[in-house]
């Protein structure tokens, strides 16, 4: 069912670093990973959305407080650290699968964790006060 | 329209996911517009008027890859690129862009 890799076709599809090398993997793999980064994206934009949208709700009653300024910070920070994860775990992910070795891990899901922990803990400290 | 290539119909719903995906990158733009029409109309013109046509062409790049895939995937073609996901990728940096902007304004 997989497409072959001998098809006689000339393979230019970028980037070469990643179909460049290996063999065709199950087209299966490939759409899974390929919706995993989709996924990754729509989180990104939900994050950049939060921090801007935390930065505009409190400017409706008085300017940007230090804790709600560093928690919008981290969520917009946090948001593009997502997107472009999203497109390197993509690339490495797929690159993996084309040489059939073990998915790589990164460094985005502990990032993203600590942000949105020191996210949570000013909305408490803000919430008590 | 020949039938999907397999029974987990994969090619279709990964065309649903970059539908969705479009959306958000439409409404995160237009929330972006939004808020930035407080400081400038025609920024936020701009903004608005770039998002529309970057997230219509996206959307016409998704149908096309679909369409593409489902044919090479018949005829045993090889499938899959990383332009269309580096294009998200780099809409996704500019909204981010655009919202670090603000916060650091306000």
């Amino acid at each position: 069912m997989s497409p072959s890799s001998e098809t006689g076709q000339t393979d230019r599809r970028w980037p070469r670093h990643v179909f460049g090398v290996g063999d065709e993997p199950d087209p299966r793999f490939s759409f899974a990973n390929e919706r995993t980064f989709l996924a990754w994206i729509r989180t990104a934009l939900a994050l950049v959305a939060a921090g801007v949208g935390v930065a505009a709700i409190s400017q409706l009653n008085h300017s940007l407080t230090l804790e709600v300024h560093v928690a919008s910070l981290v969520l917009v920070i946090c948001g593009l650290a997502a997107g472009v994860g999203a497109f390197t775990r993509w690339a490495r992910h797929e690159r993996a699968i084309r040489l059939n070795q073990a998915l790589p891990s990164s460094p985005l899901m502990p990032f993203l964790t600590v942000g949105v922990t020191i996210v949570a803990l000013i909305a408490f400290v803000v919430l008590l006060s | 329209m020949e039938r999907p290539w397999d029974a987990g119909v994969q090619n279709e719903r990964t065309r649903l996911a970059w539908q969705r995906t479009t959306l958000s990158v439409l409404g995160c733009l237009l929330l972006i517009a939004r808020l930035v029409a407080d400081v400038s109309t025609t920024l936020a013109l701009l903004i608005v008027l770039a998002g529309v046509v970057t997230t219509a062409s996206l959307g016409l790049l998704s149908i096309r890859r679909y369409r593409r895939t489902h044919s090479s995937l018949h005829a045993n073609r090889l499938i899959g690129d990383g332009w269309q996901n580096l294009l998200v990728t780099v809409l996704v940096v500019l909204a981010a862009a655009g919202g670090l902007a603000y916060v650091v304004a306000g």
